[in-house]
């Protein structure tokens, strides 16, 4: 409180001491152009009083009244280099601004409102423009990062419209437990990482990930995983400028199970049944004996010999994606906005079956954007902004799992659960069939026609206001800011649904010849049911002021911040069974910040927050946050000006500094024990009662904090040839301690639960590499390359594990995501084999194990394979991760191009293999390749027969380096080709522009190592089910008016 | 411009204001402490007495508790229907430091320590019961002392760490006492405990009502000294077979024993029937029709002992509401509702060859009239009782445990629809006998401690202390009787009578968790649980059924290490002072 009091005791006899400087000078006026004309929305300000300015009208015209003595005048826009001009003489200027092909003008944004010049920079940063974003047509913003940033990792584990979101990290992972998503700011409120994918791409202006210390130190207990950054286009001058965009995409499944007919199937089920001794024309009469068979060959009789390829009969071939989008921008020297209105829809892959049934259980989503970006000024010292924005989602799926008892259609569709020769589609009398079994599945178009949806809604709406006041009456330079912002967040689902016991689907009795309920006495179908819940009500209040500096003395150029925010939430989560887990959140804190340039050539950032979040202890609440980042521009200095020509810009940098993260994997108030009743009491009584119990919790532990990651940055920034290439290297060192982890390496003797400590610590390091080649062909075409390439590898120092007996299995000293699974040994080939091999501890030979069962290496050598065998056999996450990407203009033709891979990780590719772990399911090709005695030395896939052994039952319980494999792929990412007509032929049209264009995203998999259809993105396990990837093919065409 | 700053002044100003004010509490005020359980304003102690409840809860639970398995399947009575459940660990050597299937070493110490932190608090509680408070004091110890049995039976001697609650700070460094010591510290404790427990009788700690049933009274801690004593006595753990510690063995059960006749205790053998269990018709073909009616009556007797919520037999339970968890993991699997986890108990032949025929007499020994076409013709009625054979009728149906009969459909050798591997299931426990295909509720109490116990207790300890006298005879033919088994022939020696009552107990005690035991104490594990257990195929051809003795699986059996478990590894490495068993 009494800090409050003293900043605003200072604010206050600051602006209270304002305005009696105010002069009267003469008035100039003239044109800004650049080479191909006038040029709007130049800024032109007095070099001695920064905030008299004004910018350029659409026809490049300004007038500007001076106020100082100098008579020195700066001519600033966005990719050109700014220019000063001395007025003292005229009042008349026409200039012509040079495009900036250094790029060392552009300006980087930083958080908390702060931007830099790229020569100034001395962080760690990367950014991508909106308009290379709105390059990619993916639904979810995050999609269209991936391969542009270096250090941006991500992974796409679901096509689902509306949760086709990617997962991602900056430079990885560094730590096992807690949150490890970037914190992401959106015009400077923080946003959650869901939110992000529901930001419309139109909005977006620039994307900017922080990565080191010395950038994101600023927020402190919040900064450890990296912060992405997003602004949103604003309003210039000029007149209204109305944009018109339409896009329609085309979205089809990257991936598809690739499975074998049903007769195929069917032998190698006899061979299966076989190889368990039982005789299939006994056990499965229908399938083989007599001439059955024949008939699946023959498809003769496809309603009692079906062959039937689900995925095709469910599927659509393509689904639709729309996106509209509506713009205006414009405004004065006192007013300007941006307002935007946005749709997207995206059509689910499934049929519409549900269509005669008068609802709509397809997939799909919905969703609106709003935005209204309003910058006023009502004096030349003030300025205001005021930002509304809204998204409101709806995203549909079916009822899919009580029919399925319990998952999805689709991951009985990877893991080709679903038979294609149990029962047809429908009965010839149309009734729809299926399967009374509970071992087999049930038809899926029973269940997409008649059980209904849930429907989830998604409404966000956020305001965020501030203001920013030059107090260049005080000392030049000067200038205080206030921000306010408040966001909420509701959302609520609505369903209707069916009773998967009441839904009518038949199977056929050939005896009786008559057509059997599957649920029995069920003549007719039941009702839908209507329900709704709320889910989530959240309130959020970020409020910020502070006080900023920056002035240049001759050379030298001095810059200061400090400021206090505070973030509040409330959740009010409806339904949750851990209510204290979002209780009122509280974030504050002090950041401070100096920065130090001479000559733009030796620069220095100091920069300290004081922090902190009220997850803890009332003692443990707030650390200091420092960084401290040096940069020398080696490129200035004669020698290297002098000597070596070819190199335009060559900057060294280095940071140090300590960030933290306060979402250690804790609710809030964890550092308490709570002693509750209902806990497991007894039972008592000669007719037994029972007594509720009460239990000592978990121990408390009062010193809980925030880990912290001390992070070391160091890298290269360059410009050759004539600013044709640019390099950036950067290499960085983080080390994150204090995470939190429950002591595994404590005697049960002790009796109580111990509370988790911070104690543990995590390695993570590697290097960034990112190369851009720009040039001309003669005066028409216009190219360039890029590529990025991010290095970050993780280890566990420390994490107090329990013991283990074997080191293998410990995880300190391998990556955070490192899987711990047998290996894989060859197939059992021989008798002599079978019985001189390890033993499976849970096997006897013969009576469990066949040849051509999958081996396994006896890593403990104690001749018995048991969990001691099941050591590290690689990581789930990509080390390296890159993108290369390349394009051209000529005239009004563009074309790029991105492609993108991540390499060296492993995935489970068992989905679709699972063959045979029942009767009732489909094979892959794969499975033809088996092993047999004839096909011994050849075989790629294991004897059909025995299955959990094999680690095919999907037990997970014998899974080895053989279900284990290289994840590694290339995809090419995006595309876009466009046309902009010429304004001749536009003006006919009565537009400004017009600009066609097709892009595409996620077009293809280049290479992958992955033996069947799988995603080389998808999840860890098969059990996942998700919808399948999605390719877009997208149209669209863009009016301006 | 002056009103800009006018007004930016206020909403600053106000925004400083709202910062400051609280919304959020300092210290989370919803969280309850410990002096929230132990309230020294709460003459009822309410919350001090769900503490306790709460302890109750640790005590052993018998049943399908490992990985869905009994206990029992791990030692000779019975193998589990799947071939990786790790209760075989037991029996195929696969059990290390990292790997106890039955490892309650935690379990048990913090039980130990709910124990150490209701003693040293529950004396803030002003409790306003007479007798109480001493009466919840000593329960508390005695369930510390059965956890630490628990624990010593399986490890030997552990650490003993008194009334101590550890904090989470302090480094644990403490020796394993000896088995003697541990021992000697139970004891202490059950007696320092028994004058304040309850019995059936005794007013002075409050009137034992029918709504305490279940609770440690004085009857179970001098059952829990008499097994403790018996264990002490045994082999493993009298290597010089010293007499005296047979004697007071047979004191202790003679101790629960003598109770029983002063009637101060109330406890008896079960002797009533309950005809829910099989009616005549049902098990017409098991014995000749002159002695069927009697013959029902002995199973269902049998039976009765465990589908009772209470019976004067069971001396501690663990007390458990109505359920048919029993039912559901161990039925043949043929019955319609059966799922994947049924079926999971397989007795093997070797226990069903230990059943005599109902005249007493092996089923090897001449003139016992044993008929290898029709094997469970007149036997012990406890077979049927303890073991669902091939015809036993059950559910509305008889068993099928042929090749390709219901409950075996893809005969031996095969466990695809987790199908038996033995030829059998198990009967005992499984209560409802009705005709419907969905399992009612039953009372399911686990008798931890039951009088037939006692008596077998004693006969064996006095056997070995006085040799087989008339008490010993008295007490395992009750025993036998109950059942309508014939009593023992006189004149049997020492060893003889030894057998005798290991065979009884092996009969009687079937799947109730004292063959395991008992095989390690006799140190007879080396023998009966290496090579092969065997099962029974039977094959149905033109109506007419063969019974053949099969393998069901190989088993091994370390005597070097394996009479005690390995401690945990964990507690290995991360207490200094702990020592390791031997050979592990």
């Amino acid at each position: 409180m009494k800090k409050y009091i003293k900043i605003l005791a200072l604010f206050v006899a600051l602006v209270a001491s304002h305005s009696a400087f105010a002069q009267v000078g003469k008035t100039i006026s003239g044109t800004i152009s650049d080479n191909s004309g006038p040029l709007p929305a130049a800024t032109i300000f007095e070099k001695e009083f920064t905030n008299n300015g004004v910018s350029t009208d659409e026809n490049g015209k300004f007038k500007l009244k001076l106020r100082g003595q100098q008579g020195i005048i700066v001519v600033k826009s966005i990719g050109y280099l700014s220019q000063e001009i001395n007025v003292s003489t005229k009042t008349i200027v026409n200039v012509s601004l040079k495009e900036d092909a250094t790029g060392l003008e552009e300006v980087v944004v930083l958080g908390v409102g702060q931007t830099t010049k790229k020569i100034t920079l001395t962080g760690a940063v990367s950014s991508i423009s909106g308009t290379q974003i709105r390059q990619s047509p993916s639904a979810s913003l995050q999609n269209s990062l991936a391969g542009r940033l270096p250090g941006f990792f991500s992974q796409q584990r679901s096509g689902q419209p509306g949760k086709d979101g990617a997962d991602f990290q900056i430079r990885g992972i560094s730590t096992y437990s807690g949150g490890t998503t970037p914190l992401i700011i959106v015009d400077d409120v923080e946003v959650t990482s869901d939110q992000i994918s529901l930001i419309d791409q139109n909005e977006v202006e620039n994307v900017t990930i922080l990565k080191d210390a010395s950038t994101t130190a600023v927020y402190g207990v919040r900064g450890a995983n990296g912060v992405i950054i997003i602004t949103t286009r604003r309003g210039a001058s000029g007149k209204p400028t109305l944009n018109f965009k339409n896009e329609t995409g085309l979205q089809t499944p990257t991936q598809r199970p690739v499975i074998n007919d049903g007769y195929t199937t069917l032998n190698l089920l006899r061979e299966r049944l076989a190889g368990l001794y039982t005789n299939p024309l006994t056990s499965y009469a229908d399938y083989f004996s007599g001439d059955n068979l024949q008939h699946y060959l023959t498809n003769d009789d496809p309603y009692n010999h079906p062959n039937i390829n689900w995925w095709d009969e469910v599927m659509k071939k393509v689904s639709i994606q729309n996106r509209i989008n509506f713009d205006i921008s414009g405004g004065n020297n006192t007013v300007k906005y941006f307002v935007n209105l946005g749709y997207l829809y995206q059509g689910g892959l499934f049929k519409d079956f549900s269509e005669d049934q008068g609802y709509n259980s397809n997939y799909l989503y919905n969703r609106y954007n709003f935005r209204s970006n309003i910058d006023i000024t009502p004096n030349k010292s003030l300025k205001i902004k005021i930002d509304l924005s809204g998204r409101f989602g709806v995203t549909n799926e079916p009822n899919d799992k009580p029919w399925n008892n319990g998952g999805t259609t689709f991951q009985y569709l990877w893991n080709g659960e679903l038979s294609s020769f149990l029962y047809p589609i429908y009965w010839p009398n149309g009734l729809i069939a299926s399967s009374s079994s509970s071992l087999t599945k049930p038809n899926p178009v029973a269940n997409l026609m008649y059980s209904g949806y849930n429907r989830s809604y998604g409404n966000n709406i956020s305001a965020v206001t501030s203001a920013n006041q030059q107090l260049d009456f005080i000392t030049p330079g000067l200038s205080a800011n206030v921000l306010l912002a408040f966001s909420t967040d509701y959302s609520f689902s609505s369903n209707l649904t069916r009773n998967s016991n009441e839904i009518l689907a038949y199977t056929y009795d050939p005896a009786t010849q008559r057509y059997n309920p599957v649920t029995a006495n069920l003549y007719r179908m039941g009702a839908l049911t209507r329900s709704s819940s709320s889910t989530l009500t959240k309130k959020n209040l970020n409020i910020r002021a502070g006080l900023n500096y920056n002035r240049d003395f001759g050379k030298h150029n001095i810059g200061g911040l400090a400021l206090i925010n505070r973030t509040t939430s409330t959740v009010l989560p409806v339904g949750a069974s851990t209510v204290t887990l979002l209780d009122p959140y509280n974030i504050q804190g002090f950041t401070g910040k100096i920065n130090y340039a001479y000559n733009q050539k030796y620069l220095l950032d100091l920069t300290a927050a004081y922090n902190g979040s009220d997850r803890f202890e009332s003692t443990k609440r707030y650390k200091w946050f420092p960084a401290v980042s040096v940069g020398w521009n080696l490129g200035e200095e004669s020698f290297v000006k002098d000597n070596l020509k070819f190199i335009d810009f060559f900057k060294i940098r280095a940071a140090y500094g300590i960030t933290g993260n306060d979402n250690i994997g804790t609710t809030t108030f964890a550092y308490q024990k709570t002693y509750t009743t209902g806990a497991s009491g007894a039972i008592f009584g000669e007719t037994p009662q029972s007594y509720s119990g009460i239990i000592e919790p978990t121990l408390g532990n009062t010193n809980i904090t925030w880990m912290t990651t001390e992070d070391f940055n160091a890298g290269i920034d360059m410009k050759l040839f004539n600013n044709k290439l640019s390099v950036t290297v950067d290499y960085f060192r983080k080390l994150t301690k204090d995470i939190l982890t429950t002591p595994g390496l404590i005697p049960s003797s002790f009796g109580g639960a111990l509370p988790p400590y911070n104690l543990g610590r995590v390695q993570n390091r590697g290097y960034e590499l990112d190369l851009t080649y720009r040039d001309k062909i003669g005066d028409n075409i216009e190219f360039f390359v890029n590529s990025n390439l991010t290095f970050a590898k993780n280890k566990v120092l420390y994490r107090d594990e329990p013991a283990y007996l074997y080191d293998g299995l410990a995880l300190t000293g391998k990556p955070v995501s490192a899987v711990f699974q047998y290996t894989y040994d060859g197939f059992y080939q021989s008798l002599a084999d079978l019985y001189t091999a390890p033993r499976l501890a849970a096997s006897t030979p013969l009576s469990s194990l066949q040849l051509g069962s999958v081996k396994y290496k006896d890593l403990t050598g104690d001749g018995i394979i048991n969990a001691n065998d099941k050591q590290y056999i690689g990581n789930n996450n990509p080390n390296y991760t890159g993108g290369l990407s390349f394009g051209f203009s000529y005239k009004g033709f563009d074309i790029s191009t991105l492609f993108q891979g991540s390499f060296d990780y492993i995935i489970n590719m068992n989905r679709g293999a699972f063959a045979y772990a029942r009767a009732d399911r489909v094979s892959v090709p794969w499975n033809l390749n088996r092993w047999t005695p004839v096909n011994a030395e050849n075989a790629t896939f294991p004897e059909l027969s025995g299955s959990a052994q094999n680690g095919f039952d999907g037990s997970g319980s014998y899974w080895s380096t053989f279900w284990f494999v290289k994840g590694d792929y290339i995809r090419w990412k995006n595309f876009e080709l466009g046309y902009r007509f010429p304004s001749s032929f536009s003006k006919k049209l009565h537009v400004n522009n017009i600009r066609v264009y097709a892009n595409g995203y996620n077009m293809g998999i280049v290479y992958t190592k992955l033996p069947t259809s799988v995603d080389p993105e998808s999840a860890l396990t098969s059990s996942a089910g998700e919808y399948p990837q999605q390719r877009v093919f997208n149209f669209g065409v863009q009016f301006g008016l | 411009m002056k009103k800009y700053i006018i007004v930016g002044l206020i909403a600053f100003f106000s925004t400083i204001m709202w910062g400051c004010k609280k919304l959020s509490e300092d210290l989370p005020l919803e969280v309850t402490g410990i002096d929230y359980v132990f309230d020294s304003k709460d003459s009822l102690g309410v919350n001090a007495e769900r503490f306790l409840n709460n302890i109750y809860s640790g005590l052993p639970n018998g049943y399908n508790r490992i990985g869905n398995n009994i206990l029992d399947a791990g030692a000779d009575d019975a193998i589990p229907n799947a071939v990786g459940d790790v209760v075989q660990y037991f029996s195929n050597n696969g059990i290390s430091p990292s790997n106890i299937p039955d490892n309650v070493w935690a379990k048990n110490y913090e039980n130990i320590r709910k124990v150490n932190i209701f003693l040293a608090n529950i004396d803030v509680v002003p409790l306003n019961l007479p007798g109480y408070k001493n009466r919840w004091k000593a329960e508390a110890r005695c369930l510390r002392a059965m956890s630490y049995f628990e624990l010593i039976k399986r490890w030997g001697g552990v650490p003993l760490i008194g009334n101590k609650v550890y904090d989470a700070a302090e480094t644990i460094d403490i020796q394993r006492s000896t088995y003697q010591q541990c021992s000697d510290y139970i004891i202490a404790e059950l007696d320092a405990a028994m004058p304040f427990l309850l019995t059936a009788n005794n007013s002075v700690n409050g009137t034992f009502t029918s709504n305490f049933y279940g609770r440690f009274g004085r009857g179970a801690a001098m059952a829990l000294k008499s097994r403790l004593l018996l264990y002490l006595a045994s082999p493993l753990n009298n290597p010089t077979n010293d007499a005296t510690k047979w004697a007071s063995a047979a004191a202790a059960a003679k101790a629960v024993m003598d109770s029983v006749s002063a009637t101060k205790f109330t406890y008896a053998l079960q002797n009533a029937a309950t005809t829910a269990h099989y009616t005549n018709a049902q098990l017409t073909p098991l014995v000749p029709s002159a002695s069927l009616s009697s013959y029902v009556t002995n199973v269902n007797k049998f039976l009765s002992i465990f589908s009772t919520a209470s019976n004067n037999e069971i001396i501690l339970p663990y007390m458990a509401t109505t359920n048919s968890t029993v039912e559901s993991a161990n039925d043949p699997i043929g019955y319609t509702r059966a799922i994947a986890t049924a079926g999971k108990t397989n007795p093997t032949q070797e226990l069903v060859d230990e059943y005599e025929m109902t005249n007493g007499k092996q089923i090897g020994e001449s003139g016992s009239g044993y008929d290898e076409t029709k094997p469970y013709y007149n036997r012990d009625p406890r077979l049927p009782g303890t073991v669902m054979f091939d015809g036993l009728y059950w559910l509305n149906r008889n068993v099928q445990t042929y090749d390709g009969g219901l409950d075996r459909p893809f005969g031996y050798g095969r466990v695809t629809k987790g199908e038996t591997r033995t030829g059998y299931y198990m009967r005992k426990f499984m209560t409802s006998n009705s005709s419907a295909t969905a399992y009612s509720n039953y009372p399911h109490v686990f008798p931890i401690f039951r009088y037939a116990e006692i008596l077998l207790n004693y006969a064996e300890a006095q056997n070995e202390a006085a040799g087989p006298d008339n008490s010993v005879y008295s007490a395992i033919n009750a025993i036998r009787n109950r059942v309508g088994m014939p009593g023992l022939p006189a004149g049997l020696t020492q060893a003889q009578m030894r057998d005798k009552i290991r065979h009884e107990r092996r009969v009687e005690f079937a799947f109730e968790e004292h063959r395991f035991w008992d095989i390690r104490r006799w140190k007879i594990a080396g023998n009966v649980l290496n090579g092969t257990l065997h099962g029974i195929q039977a094959t149905l051809n033109n109506g007419v059924k063969t019974y053949k003795v099969v393998d069901a699986t190989t088993v091994m059996f370390d005597v070097n290490k394996m009479y005690l478990f390995p401690i945990p590894l964990n507690e290995v490495i991360s207490n200094k002072s702990m020592a390791q068993n031997p050979n592990w």
